[in-house]
């Protein structure tokens, strides 16, 4: 009875859910913004990575564990089942199967349903012939801009009429503009090439004018070639501590994501300009063994250092190049690299070991100072890891140990227990050498993309009680063994987060979130001895999401944030209201927002997702007190051409500037208009 | 002008504005956005074209601690074919500061569970003795939609234009009000508001009303800024019905209401 009641509500939901952003990603985004600052250039990666599958699909009856441990919806056990049920009862027909797949429950299936499809098993040879008369072209054509003139633009002005001593200037206009085109047949094959200008970088001369210029070719499944990538790739091994290039989830509310699922050698296409490898790389299947080799040469920004000659104070992640000074470090080091990786996989365990090499052009010298006494110093850097992961009914094994050519180590090691049908845990260790230092980690961390000196322990929990309802909590210690920026010592942190979802209807849902993060700081004192505080994080937050019908949908929300150091409180709040509204037989789909925020300073900020044109992405930090409006307008204008057009505005009372330094608005208002086109052929 | 007049004067350049006033409202502690009742024309107007019936609405409170300090308000609102149309009047202040607002609002079923309502209000500004007389237009937006048959969610938005007080450099009051009702059962109702005036701090409330017999309701509300405790009673004819709530605020201290309408 109650499987036909799921059934019910499940079929009841499948029209509703097309074209929907996946209420997971949202979170998922939210969350990794909310724990990071590092900017959200490297999200905007992560964030198309993901929408890239949801647009492309996956075949589900020929996906490998690898390529369905993308998919912010599943777990290891989960992965286990599905190809375990494949394997013994075919190929899964349609979206109903799935709630016939042990631990699969009704939420995860809708999930699932955004990515992937069910299709036949396709042929392990790539068909040539029909190359170009199945291949899609998709040509991606953006441009945007903030309307107010920046602090950085009008020094340029300045500058151009001839004042002196102006100071440091954005030497190009305010316009972001990026060209994409991507080819792909079947999956098997996929060739793209991306171009972009950021705001206040000038054209370039090369590279059709662009000042980040990418490419890339992938072939899959060519014999005994698994993949092929030439031109710029990812690469993404074991646990992410030695090799993982592109950026990846760490806490959010998706609480069971501990785990990494590296998918090998990856076509790089997105704007990320200094985290990829640039050279040749292919993955081998030897029936036992795969085995991956790869090679890259490219040139990176490096910071040149004012101390010592021909070498450079640090590696720059920002990829913009709009000063003098930004200007000068564009990729003033080249580094080669060359690396690769050995899995074995039988059943249920796999085993891997890994290794890469790091050549600079010149050495990194870090300013000598203690908090950066750890950062990568020298010319090379050597890293090598094994991992495992191991599942035995309902448990599952997973770590990787790595070492650098210092000798120093760094070990992430997990357990996924999955006692029934509602409830699994996931725990995770973490222990970061604060010597241990890697070109290229993603390790799950406090820390967005490094977490040396990081040891912790990690608790995360899925429950999935009766008639619908969903908790996901956990509760992360960590503590640093070296300092840390605005950490002048060893320090201690945690982090619980609670949130419990509740259908109410088959077309509204409702969550409640209580996020609390403390860690040691710096205190106020600026006074020599700087003592230690603790700085604590509040967030609560009421989130409604209704829809009615195709053209109908509604999301509420009110958080509150709570921010305190040294005994003194800052509190935030925001309310929302969004609109969508979708005419299914014009092609047309609009989407408005309404808040008002109210916080006592950035440290109380709030951030929200916000709904962008198709694979960009926002997620704004609301601050001070102030109103935002945006909207997004889309139109399919034919069924191979499609416009975004996009406007927001954001409004601060009683502020007479907005930004600081280059990017200082005057004014209290600040408007940003974007125009997409993409072109499917 | 007196330190008292200036507090005065804040308090209605937010609430004077915004605030509900009626008796129902008022003993629900200003928690109404999302309740369907012959009040939305003064609440919410997207509710009031669910509610289905026309209505004249008048409305009074007197200030127990300042008691030339009344508010009146009055209104119409006629239903039909899935659409509304309404006329309020508020008129509020005392000698030194006097404001009245005209309300047109137009609102329609865009299906069977959610409405939409835009409002136009045109400001009178009066501070005889520096500033004069001055007027202003706000347009807002509300909206209200049904989850099922007994939950409702209910946004109103004013001032979304950002338009300047005339008196001042800054918008009038941007306000933002969140709300849910739920009819837990044929003798309770429980609503609930979040609402955020900028520049003022945010309140939050929650508001009961329990039908103690037929056509009797006792009511009672909190909301944490302004702080207000709330208590009242309604009584209700085939046609008719009359409201009357006492509310008390820490700034103006106790406050009587009384509200009637007429449903035809």
């Amino acid at each position: 009875m109650r499987k036909s009641m799921l059934l019910f509500l499940f079929l009841s939901w499948i029209p509703a859910a097309v074209g929907q952003t996946p209420h997971g990603v949202e979170m998922e985004l939210e969350s990794l913004t909310e724990v990071s600052d590092d900017g959200q250039a490297d999200l905007m990666q992560l964030a198309e990575q993901l929408e890239l599958i949801r647009e492309q699909k996956m075949n589900i009856n020929t996906a490998d564990k690898y390529a369905l441990g993308e998919l912010p919806c599943l777990n290891a056990f989960q992965i286990h089942n599905i190809i375990q049920y494949i394997k013994r009862f075919g190929p899964i027909r349609s979206p109903y199967e799935l709630l016939a797949i042990h631990t699969i429950d009704i939420e995860t299936a809708k999930t699932l349903c955004e990515y992937v499809f069910f299709g036949e098993r396709e042929p392990t040879q790539i068909p040539w012939r029909k190359l170009f008369a199945y291949g899609k072209h998709n040509i991606i054509m953006r441009w945007d801009r903030t309307i107010q003139e920046r602090e950085g633009y009008r020094r340029k002005r300045q500058q151009e009429s001839g004042y002196e001593n102006i100071g440091s200037y954005f030497a190009g206009d305010p316009n972001r503009y990026v060209l994409r085109h991507r080819f792909t047949f079947s999956r098997h094959v996929q060739f793209g090439l991306t171009g972009e200008k950021d705001p206040g970088e000038a054209w370039r001369s090369s590279g059709l004018g662009f000042d980040f210029v990418s490419a890339h070719l992938s072939i899959s499944h060519l014999g005994r070639i698994k993949r092929i990538v030439v031109g710029d790739f990812q690469a993404q091994f074991g646990q992410g501590l030695a090799l993982w290039s592109s950026l990846a989830f760490n806490k959010s509310a998706m609480t069971l994501n501990a785990q990494r699922f590296g998918r090998g050698l990856l076509s790089s296409s997105g704007v990320n300009e200094n985290r990829y490898f640039r050279g040749i790389g292919t993955t081998i299947d030897l029936s036992l063994v795969d085995v991956t080799v790869f090679y890259s040469q490219k040139r990176v920004d490096a910071s040149i250092s004012n101390q010592h000659d021909d070498a450079f104070s640090s590696l720059q992640q920002s990829g913009l190049h709009r000063t003098p000074s930004e200007i000068a470090s564009r990729k003033a080091l080249g580094i080669n690299s060359f690396g690769g990786n050995i899995h074995v996989s039988r059943g249920l365990y796999s085993v891997g070991a890994t290794a890469v090499v790091n050549q600079l052009d010149a050495p990194v010298i870090p300013p000598e100072q203690l908090v950066r006494r750890n950062q990568f110093t020298g010319q090379h850097r050597r890293n090598a890891s094994l991992d495992y992961k191991w599942l035995f009914r309902g448990v599952q094994l997973y770590g990787e140990t790595a070492v650098n050519e210092q000798g120093a180590f760094a070990m992430a090691n997990g357990v996924y227990v999955n006692l029934n049908k509602h409830l699994v845990f996931n725990l995770h260790h973490r222990d970061i050498s604060a010597t241990y230092d890697a070109l290229y980690m993603a390790p799950f961390s406090e820390t967005q993309s490094s977490g040396s000196g990081e040891r912790g322990t990690y608790l995360g929990m899925q429950w999935n009680h009766r008639k619908g309802i969903t908790t996901n909590a956990y509760a992360d210690h960590h503590q640093f063994r070296w300092l840390r920026f605005r950490a002048s010592a060893p320090t201690t942190g945690s982090d619980y987060l609670w949130q419990t979802t509740f259908p109410i209807n088959k077309s509204t849902r409702t969550y409640s979130r209580i996020r609390l993060q403390k860690r040691d700081i710096n205190g106020e004192d600026l006074e020599k001895t700087r003592p230690m505080a603790i700085e604590q994080r509040l967030s609560i937050r009421q989130h409604i999401s209704h829809k009615k019908d195709d053209q109908w949908e509604f999301a509420s929300r009110i958080e509150f944030s709570r921010h305190m150091l040294d005994a003194t409180a800052k509190t935030g709040w925001l309310l929302f209201q969004d609109i969508r509204y979708r005419m299914p037989q014009k092609g047309m789909l609009f989407t408005l927002r309404y808040a008002l925020f109210d916080t006592d300073d950035f440290d109380a900020r709030i951030y929200a997702y916000e709904h962008d044109v198709l694979y960009a992405f926002s997620i704004p930090a609301y601050f001070n007190r102030g109103s935002r409006f945006y909207m997004v307008y889309k139109w399919q204008i034919t069924h191979k051409i499609a416009m975004w057009f996009r406007y927001a505005q954001t409004y601060y009372y009683q502020t007479e500037s907005i930004g600081s330094g280059l990017n200082r608005i005057d004014g209290n208002r600040m408007d940003d208009v974007r125009l997409q086109l993409r072109i499917v052929l | 002008m007196t330190l008292h007049h200036i507090l005065i004067i804040a308090f209605f350049l937010h609430s004077g504005l915004y605030a509900q006033h009626d008796a129902f409202s008022r003993s629900m502690g200003n928690n109404t956005s999302a309740v369907i009742n012959q009040y939305s024309a003064f609440n919410n107007p997207a509710a009031s074209v669910l509610h289905e019936t026309n209505t004249i609405i008048t409305a009074t409170e007197v200030r127990h601690m300042v008691q030339k300090l009344a508010i009146h308000q009055a209104g119409v609102n006629v239903q039909k074919s899935n659409r509304a149309f309404g006329i309020t009047l508020l008129h509020t202040g005392f000698s030194a500061f006097n404001q009245s607002r005209l309300s047109i609002h137009y609102g329609m079923l865009l299906n069977q569970s959610i409405s939409v309502a835009i409002q136009l209000n045109a400001h009178h500004f009066t501070e005889p003795d520096r500033l004069g007389n001055a007027f202003a237009l706000t347009p807002n937006v509300s909206l209200l939609y049904r989850l099922n048959e007994t939950v409702t969610v209910g946004i109103v938005a004013d001032n979304i234009l950002r338009v300047k007080h005339p008196f001042g450099n800054e918008p009038i009051a941007q306000r933002m009000a969140i709300g849910g009702a739920w009819q837990l059962s044929q003798d309770f109702l429980f609503s609930c508001d979040a609402e955020m005036a900028l520049p003022y701090p945010i309140g939050i409330g929650v508001g009961i009303e329990w039908s103690i017999m037929e056509s009797v309701y006792i009511r009672t509300g909190l909301r944490h800024s302004p702080m207000i405790n709330a208590i009242g009673m309604g009584y209700q004819t085939n046609k008719t019905h009359m409201d009357v709530a006492v509310s008390y605020m820490p700034l103006l201290g106790a406050t009587p209401s009384l509200s009637l309408t007429h449903s035809w």
